[in-house]
């Protein structure tokens, strides 16, 4: 589906899968929140999004879940930034503690409707990025 | 596809020092901004991976037209006649880049439906709509270098 010549149906449709998948992700993140930072709380909450092929759908904004972990002196947030990525199923910033510590996450689905497949940029890495998963999570909670 | 790990390679450069700079903000506004400039750079990194791609799709449907018109039998070759070989820029003028692209590969095919799609964003980008196409250039790159492969013969 391109955002060129998508029918309003088909951006509702794919927003809603979004926020389906943002919920799995956030659901995973909540499993390894209770054992790496045992003293936080996990927050979902909508927000409105909007991005420029939205608007030029006649779709000003649409609730999507952001995720916040909140810790004694620590702050980790999950901010779905796009949706439409060329290259990507959508992208998402983690922010940790504070806005420079921000890393990009990618889903990394082949085709819309398969299973999500989240990754993370990292420059250093070979094919440059790496899964987003427990092991990688608590690296860049340091 | 002569250049193309180059410019990967100088892309991870760049994009390695916009990270670092980022990473030297403290404002979220200053953030923000500095993104929108590295949202650009992928853009015009995009444009020169593609037209790599471009490239090599021009070589092998060249080669591909070049064979068929050598065929013996005029019936095999008065289609492909019709074609100009004996320069690369009147071939390029004469067949637009995705009937290049369905010269060699089946346009009912994923394969076709990906290069189009990236051709349209590809056009976007060029033609001067920046504020739309956001894009991930390490999985851009591995798409370009896994439809290379499937044209190739």
């Amino acid at each position: 589906m391109s955002p060129a010549t998508a029918t309003k149906e088909e951006v509702t449709r794919r927003l809603d899968d979004w926020a389906q998948r943002l919920r799995a992700l956030y659901a995973q993140v909540d499993e390894w929140r209770r054992e790496l930072l045992p003293d936080s709380r996990l927050r979902i909450h909508d927000e409105p999004h909007s991005e420029p092929f939205l608007r030029a759908q006649g779709i000003k904004s649409y609730p999507i879940p952001h995720c916040t972990i909140e810790a004694p002196g620590r702050k980790i947030e999950i901010d779905p930034r796009d949706l439409w990525v060329i290259g990507a199923q959508s992208r998402l910033v983690l922010m940790v503690d504070r806005p420079e510590n921000n890393y990009m996450i990618v889903d990394l689905a082949r085709e819309e409707g398969m299973e999500s497949e989240w990754q993370y940029l990292d420059v250093s890495a070979k094919d440059f990025h790496r899964p987003f998963n427990r092991d990688n999570f608590r690296k860049l909670l340091k | 596809m002569k250049d193309f790990s180059r410019i990967t390679q100088s892309y991870t450069i760049v994009r390695h020092a916009m990270e670092e700079e980022r990473g030297r903000l403290r404002s979220a506004r200053a953030i923000t901004a500095h993104e929108r400039l590295m949202d650009l750079n992928d853009q015009a990194y995009f444009i020169l991976l593609f037209a790599q791609f471009e490239d090599r799709v021009t070589e092998l449907c060249l080669n591909l037209v070049r064979k068929k018109k050598g065929a013996k039998s005029w019936k095999t070759r008065r289609l492909w006649d019709q074609f100009p070989t004996d320069r690369i820029e009147s071939f390029r003028s004469a067949l637009p880049f995705l009937r290049r692209v369905s010269l060699l590969i089946d346009k009912g095919t994923p394969h076709y439906a990906v290069i189009k799609s990236l051709y349209e964003d590809r056009n976007r980008i060029a033609h001067g709509d920046t504020t739309l196409a956001r894009l991930y250039i390490p999985s851009v790159v591995l798409q370009i270098q896994r439809l290379t492969k499937d044209l190739t013969p």
